[in-house]
């Protein structure tokens, strides 16, 4: 089963993300593709933990992990290549 | 087996996200990033590393009391990602009104610098039409009407006026492209010529080589000097003629320019140009010559040929 604070998080990430994308498209924040595929991968993290309670606990919990990691690699690639010196 | 794997992935995230901890904290020491938003990316990551800690601890089955915490610090994510934004929105805002800041002072200081060069110039003509009335009076000549004499002064003036005319239509005052000044000047010329030489068949035709620009300073002194020379040829090189042509050629030539207006009339005399004392118009064209660093000579082969060279 879910639990509710597993779903409170999704709901944070998803408003998160969407804003996120919503600044990068208006231009109103610098564009870092690296760093918003950080964020989609946490955001995918929360979607697996939830799904993990209702099929697949061992796969979408395996996929959970590997999605933070993945979020992590994205986190270190964008602050090291996408945010350079200002001109 | 599948909890032993999740927690080496967690140990794996764990190291990642220190280095990234550490790459943050060292592009904010070189001020890469500013440190608000260094903060604010360094406590996102600090949460995640806290919700790897609390996975690791409870799939490598030493305890899951950080489990309760870890979905909190997960949920304040988004809201320093929320609060990140917003600084470095900021920032990039900031970076971009010093560049605006930047730019408008250098405008500015651009400005103060072609005010001052008005100024300048504004003296120069003005000083120029007082030499050029001077001119007038000291070589005043029985046989000119006031008519004539006013028209000639008109030209003088209106040739000046040309060259700020062209620089008012281009993008850079600082080059004037020769063609359009001199077709201006010799339009007017042409205009303000009396009625008995107007209405002869008098064609103007240009050859300018569209690639030469000029200083103001040189423009004016060039466009005084086509309108000597074609207001001579419109008013003396026709005399007893009806018909006839006036060719303006301005060409470059290994860094040389050479000014030449021909017309096919009845000639002149290449003495009354070259002592330079009979008319004003001679005089004129003389100390124009001398002004730009030129040298000019006339010559009289079916019609009359001033050239000028100069270095510009």
């Amino acid at each position: 089963m879910y639990q509710i604070n597993e779903v409170m998080s999704l709901v944070f990430w998803v408003v998160g993300c969407l804003l996120f994308a919503y600044l990068s498209r208006r231009k109103a924040v610098p564009r870092y593709p690296l760093l918003f595929a950080a964020f989609l991968c946490i955001l995918s993290s929360n979607v697996f933990t939830i799904i993990e309670g209702f099929v697949f606990y061992d796969a979408f919990n395996l996929l959970e992990h590997l999605a933070y990691l993945a979020a992590a690699g994205f986190f270190l690639a964008g602050i090291i290549l996408e945010i350079r010196e200002r001109p | 087996m599948i909890e032993y794997t999740i927690s080496w992935i967690n140990v794996a995230s764990m190291a990642i996200l220190t280095a990234t901890l550490c790459s943050i904290m060292y592009k904010a020491s070189k001020g890469i990033i500013m440190p608000d938003s260094a903060i604010f990316l360094g406590i996102i990551i600090f949460f995640s590393l806290f919700v790897c800690t609390g996975n690791l601890l409870e799939h490598g089955g030493i305890t899951p009391a950080l489990d309760f915490y870890e979905d909190f610090a997960e949920m304040l994510v988004p809201l320093f990602i929320i609060i990140l934004l917003n600084s470095m929105r900021l920032h990039s805002l900031i970076d971009e009104r010093a560049k605006n800041m930047l730019e408008l002072s250098a405008r500015l200081r651009e400005r103060d610098e072609l005010i001052k060069e008005i100024h300048h110039r504004v003296k120069n003509n003005l000083q120029i039409v007082v030499s050029i009335i001077n001119l007038l009076r000291n070589a005043h000549d029985e046989n000119k009407t006031i008519e004539r004499i006013l028209m000639a002064l008109e030209n003088r003036i209106f040739s000046m006026s040309a060259v700020y005319d062209t620089v008012g239509a281009t993008e850079n005052y600082a080059v004037i492209p020769a063609g359009q000044f001199i077709k201006k000047i010799g339009e007017q010329v042409a205009c303000n010529i009396p009625c008995e030489i107007r209405n002869k068949k008098i064609g103007l035709f240009y050859d300018i080589d569209d690639s030469i620009n000029f200083t103001i300073e040189y423009a004016v002194t060039l466009g005084m000097l086509v309108n000597e020379i074609i207001t001579n040829a419109f008013l003396h090189a026709f005399n007893g003629r009806d018909e006839g042509s006036i060719t303006i050629s301005l060409k470059k030539n290994d860094g040389e320019t050479t000014l030449s207006i021909r017309d096919n009339g009845i000639g002149v005399r290449s003495d009354r140009f070259e002592n330079g004392k009979t008319t004003m118009g001679a005089v004129l064209i003389k100390n124009l010559s001398e002004q730009i660093k030129g040298t000019y000579f006339v010559s009289t082969d079916n019609g009359t040929t001033v050239t000028v060279r100069f270095g510009e």
